[in-house]
């Protein structure tokens, strides 16, 4: 953002008293581009605004209206209120010194009042400017007599930037430059005895390259009001940091101690399941199968039946599946084994395990209920007309079965299975199931929930 | 037999396809002659004759297993690798898929299930570990008793190891119910049954003072030790925890002399450095002592012991690549992460940011998935970027409020600095570790992303090579606070902040209004800092009446009252009101803050009061703060004429 020196001097000289008092705003103008490209204009145009609020930096008039007349043709080509120094424009048209009181204003950050003449060229070059305009030097502006001229309007272009202002967070308009004014009251030198506020061209040159040169140059920065962001405490830590104990336990790797311990039954008997898994198996295959597993508590673990297998066991060998099960009752993967039953797809089989079961155990109802859920969809949701006949009979017959030996309460399915009554009370087994839970609403009236309905 | 084999082979899907030819009786001798010599550990003689056996039976995996077993034990576990191909060779003679099976398809697999979770947990794999033997766990009923005995005590460690006390309890009382109850196969076996129980006993009472320590209910861990101090008080493990136990409790002296009663030169049965242990431990408790530079002491030498231990490890282990050479039980001796970590937040709380940085951003690495560890990273950068709020106080800061003068004479300037704050986005992505707000706005989400999940679930480290394995410890080193993360003198503070940020937010989305109701400074009610008394944990009311060594913030944090709090507050307020343009409000609170936020003042507030003066054109007034405190920038006395004369004409007007 900080000028080089070069293009400090460059800008200088365009902007010394000599060349402003003798040449014309359109030679200043190509003097200026002969020196700088567009990528530049930003960063002067920043570095002349800062030179504006020092009027010593730029004091004699005609540098001051040049200085003004530069930021306006850097951006010419762009609609005025795309200038991005249009809102300087507008400042100096409007001076802030206007609510001062009290003498006691001295705002280092405004670009002091300029004379009517130079209000009267500004406000015609932002408005409607004309091709003599260029013509004319800063002196023959300045000396212009404009108290009988109109001036132009430009309170539109005024509005716009307003607006456009007012749109920005009040955060971003709230900067105001570094510099700041300190004039020494005491001479600085021998040379300036006698001599107060007369300017020294070597220490203003001085000044200048130090303000806007460089890194870090004032220039560049800005003031503004700035939250004290507190840091946040360190998180509690109370039991944060690891702590060792010894662990007193060696987690050493075991033998086998059933290394050619098998007997030939356990080979027998996978031999079966896996046949059992494919296909029925004949009476006495399946009779064997049972008597070894009688035998040996334990063998029910070690033939092979993973809770995905059921299903296949159940398709196949109902009965077999049946006495594997109860076998099972003491593992704790029993509920894997159950989900997945209840959760295969229903059949005469699955049906038949299932109610055999029931009779054999206590099963958890919720399983008893997530089964009769699954079949009843299944009915609802099959294509085939005949199998869904069939289908339809089986569940009434099962559900008939289970709500006979009480295996489940019937008020807990009420709704649900006459709904189900209804749907296919085409078939007569349904109309039977039906009917049946007529009987037991009837039986039982204040238990059912929808007898007040009713 | 042979009819048996036809229609096995049929069956190519089977998983018991290979039918064995059947065990013959000099077989079944030979293997009972060498399951009895490893009882007896005599290794070499099992050797041989599970050589004898496999020559036999070279398809049987179990023979196999033993094999490997017996040689394992043969070269003192030194030969890890060789072990782990042994048991994959195995598994595929028995055609197990540890890994992706779902589950464990034959109770006969169940020991090498067990064999690959111990090296897994000897590995540090302890997710991975986990995974197999809960898998095995299933089948706990049928299993041999021995090895279900060893089974759940593995289990019950492993879930100790991912911190998971309330599983782990539970598996030492299913344990205690079940596999270690005596006689729970009748007859005349009851006797012996019982013995073995007793055996345990003090082996289970161990993991349950474990469990509960890490659960914190303090008294039934009372009870605990107090029963393990009875009938075991030289062994180092129970004395360990004891320590422990008063250390949570606060009594950290008391926890101490009770390390200090064990001697520390040696490596414990289970190839754990005791100094690294006994130096940690006394690291963590100087850290609750708020002693944090004995504490880093502490943790250094623990360091120290930790790469010594491993140096003499590693010549040892020099001849032989990758884990073998190392004993099985060496192999996850190296406490380096753990140890990476208490420094990095001991070092934190020192005040020393970058070091600590430094060692977190090491751990992270391996602890990828706990949510503390992220935010104290993210602290670590907060913390270099500033190191207490203290330090706007500071006089390096209160010269940049003016930087300088340039020129002299009629243009003499002085140089506003343009405020403390420093929010250059830093160059390079935030993914890259770097003491940034960016990066630690990245470890916020990742913490915040953590927090609410199962701590195992959160992230899968993966495995890389397996023959030669990393040692990635994938344990969450410190529980994810679970429910309550935050102590409730915590939220307090966080709340308060929360109300300052917020409005400075607000005031960068142009919602000055809402910032200035925010910012009242009456609506600062609680910032306390220290943890009341009678504390937070859940049991109150267990608390020792003599552990009352303070807890509380274990660094130090300003502001430290709420009159300061509040004043802050109100300097915010003014801030607010100095953007929205009100100047008379802004220097209204400017004074009643400045009065009240203690001194030296803040920075900041000589900038705004700088700020205040100069927008309005209070050039005098400016020059007055100017003289008083930048006094070296400036010449000028003040002129105080300038204030009663109305109308005469700026200084700088002369000019033009």
């Amino acid at each position: 953002m900080a000028l080089s020196v070069k293009e400090l001097a460059s800008l200088l000289s365009v902007l010394s008293e000599d060349t402003t008092q003798t040449q014309s705003f359109e030679s200043l103008a190509t003097s200026f581009h002969h020196y700088f490209t567009k990528q530049d204009h930003f960063k002067v145009g920043s570095s002349i605004v800062l030179l504006l609020q020092n009027r010593d930096l730029l004091p004699h008039p005609t540098q001051k209206l040049a200085a003004i007349f530069l930021l306006y043709e850097m951006y010419r080509t762009d609609p005025i209120a795309a200038n991005p120094f249009a809102t300087v424009f507008v400042h100096i048209l409007n001076p802030p010194t206007e609510n001062q009181e009290a003498g006691q204003f001295d705002l280092h950050w405004a670009i002091p009042a300029i004379s009517p003449a130079e209000r009267y060229f500004l406000s015609q070059l932002i408005s409607s400017p004309t091709k003599e305009m260029f013509k004319k030097t800063p002196t023959q502006i300045i000396q212009l007599d404009v108290s009988s001229m109109q001036n132009f309007d430009v309170s539109g272009l005024q509005l716009a930037l307003a607006e456009r202002q007012s749109e920005m967070p009040a955060q971003s308009k709230s900067a105001m430059p570094c510099v700041v004014p300190d004039r020494d009251t005491k001479p600085s030198s021998f040379d300036h005895f006698g001599k107060p506020g007369v300017i020294n061209p070597d220490v203003q040159r001085q000044t200048i390259e130090s303000l806007l040169t460089g890194n870090k140059a004032p220039v560049e920065n800005c003031m503004m009001p700035e939250f004290i962001r507190l840091a946040p405490p360190l998180h509690i830590a109370e039991d944060e940091l690891c702590w060792m104990n010894p662990v007193d336990m060696d987690y050493s790797v075991a033998w086998d101690t059933t290394m050619c311990v098998s007997s030939s039954a356990g080979v027998e008997i996978r031999r079966l399941m896996s046949k059992a898994f494919k296909g029925a198996l004949t009476l006495q295959q399946q009779q064997q199968l049972l008597d070894e597993l009688e035998k040996d508590n334990k063998l029910v673990y070690h033939i092979g039946l993973t809770p995905a297998k059921l299903p296949d066991l159940v398709e196949n060998n109902p009965l077999v599946a049946i006495e594997v099960l109860l076998r099972l009752m003491q593992s704790n993967q029993i509920t894997e084994y159950f989900s997945v039953l209840v959760n295969m797809e229903m059949s005469l089989h699955s049906m038949e395990v299932v109610n055999r079961l029931t009779t054999a155990v206590e099963l958890p109802s919720e399983f008893i209920h997530l089964y009769i859920s699954n079949c009843i969809s299944t009915c609802e949701t099959i294509r085939d007309r005949y199998l869904q006949n069939r289908l339809v009979r089986l569940v009434c017959v099962f559900l008939q079965s289970l709500i006979r030996n009480k295996i489940i309460d019937v008020k807990d399915i009420f709704i649900e299975v006459q709904a189900f009554c209804i749907e296919f009370s085409r078939i007569r087994e349904a109309a039977g199931l039906f009917r049946l839970l007529k009987s037991l609403d009837s039986a039982d009236p204040q238990n059912t929930p929808t007898a007040a309905t009713r | 037999m042979a009819d048996n084999k036809a229609k096995n082979d049929s069956d190519a899907e089977m998983e018991t396809s290979m039918p064995l030819p059947q065990v013959t009786e000099s077989q079944k001798e030979l293997a009972s002659q060498a399951m009895s010599e490893f009882d007896k550990k005599q290794y070499g003689s099992c050797c041989s004759l599970m050589h004898k056996l496999i020559a036999q039976r070279p398809t049987d995996p179990k023979v196999a297993h033993n094999k490997a077993v017996a040689e394992f034990f043969q070269s003192g576990f030194l030969t890890t690798d060789e072990f782990r191909q042994q048991l994959s060779k195995v598994c595929q003679m028995a055609h197990v898929n540890i890994d992706n099976s779902e589950s464990l398809e034959d109770v006969d697999h169940s020991v090498i299930y067990f064999n690959q979770a111990v090296i897994l947990y000897h590995l540090r794999q302890y997710k991975a570990a986990l995974n197999i033997l809960d898998k095995l766990f299933q089948y706990i009923e049928p299993l041999e008793e021995a090895l279900a005995k060893k089974a759940t005590m593995l289990l019950v460690e492993l879930y100790l190891c991912t911190y998971q006390p309330e599983k782990a309890m539970g598996m030492v009382h299913y344990a205690e119910k079940t596999v270690f109850t005596a006689g729970k196969n009748a007859g005349e076996k009851e006797n012996k049954e019982d013995q073995v129980d007793e055996a345990w006993k003090p082996k289970i009472s161990l993991y349950k003072t474990r469990c509960l320590l890490m659960m914190k209910s303090m008294k039934s861990c009372k009870r605990e030790i107090k029963s393990l101090m009875s009938t075991q008080a030289m062994n180092t493990a129970v004395i360990y925890l004891k320590s422990n136990f008063e250390h949570l409790r606060g009594n950290h002296k008391k926890a101490m002399k009770m390390l200090g009663s064990v001697s520390t030169s040696d490596f414990t049965e289970a190839g754990e450095c005791m100094p690294v242990m006994y130096n940690n431990n006394l690291g963590c408790i100087h850290f609750h002592l708020s002693k944090h530079h004995l504490g880093a002491f502490h943790f250094r030498k623990a360091f120290q012991e930790n790469e010594n231990a491993i140096k003499d490890i590693k010549r040892g282990a020099e001849h032989n690549k990758n884990l073998s050479g190392k004993t099985l039980n060496s192999i996850g001796m190296s406490r380096h992460f753990e140890l990476l970590y208490n420094m990095g937040i001991q070092l934190l709380h020192c005040g020393k940011a970058m070091p600590a940085f430094d060692c977190l951003v090491e751990a992270v690495q391996v602890f990828r998935s706990n949510p503390r560890l992220w935010l104290r990273l993210a602290e670590c950068c907060i913390m270099a970027n500033r190191q207490n709020n203290d330090e706007d106080r500071k006089l390096e800061k209160r010269l940049e409020v003016i930087q300088g003068s340039d020129g002299s004479g009629i243009h003499r300037k002085l140089r506003l600095g343009p405020g403390l704050k420093k929010d250059n986005p830093s160059p390079g992505t935030p993914a890259i570790p770097a003491a940034t707000h960016e990066f630690a706005a990245l470890c916020l989400k990742n913490a915040l992303h953590l927090l609410p999940e199962d701590p195992l679930t959160a992230e899968k480290v993966p495995i890389e090579d397996s023959d030669t394995v990393k040692i990635t410890p994938e344990m969450v080193l410190v529980p994810a606070p679970p429910g309550n993360p935050l102590k409730a003198a915590e939220v307090a503070s966080l709340r308060y902040l929360g109300h300052l940020y917020m409005a400075e937010a607000q005031v960068a989305m142009d919602k000055i209004a809402d910032a200035i109701q925010l910012l009242n400074p009456e609506l600062v009610v609680d910032i306390s800092l220290t943890l009341p008394e009678n504390k937070t944990e859940q049991d109150k009311s267990e608390r020792d009446p003599e552990a009352s060594e303070s807890k509380g913030y274990f660094y130090p944090w300003s502001p430290k009252d709420l009159t300061r709090a509040k004043a802050i507050a109100q300097y915010d307020l003014a801030t607010a009101h100095a953007i929205r343009g009100e100047y008379d409000k802004a220097g209204q609170n400017l004074g009643e803050s400045s009065s009240r936020i203690g001194t030296p003042l803040p920075a900041q507030m000589y900038f705004l009061k700088l700020y205040l003066d100069l927008i309005e054109g209070r050039r005098n007034m400016a020059q007055v703060v100017i003289k008083d405190h930048f006094g070296h920038v400036t010449p000028n006395r003040v002129e105080m004429k300038m204030n009663s004369k109305p109308g005469v004409p700026r200084p700088d007007t002369a000019v033009s």
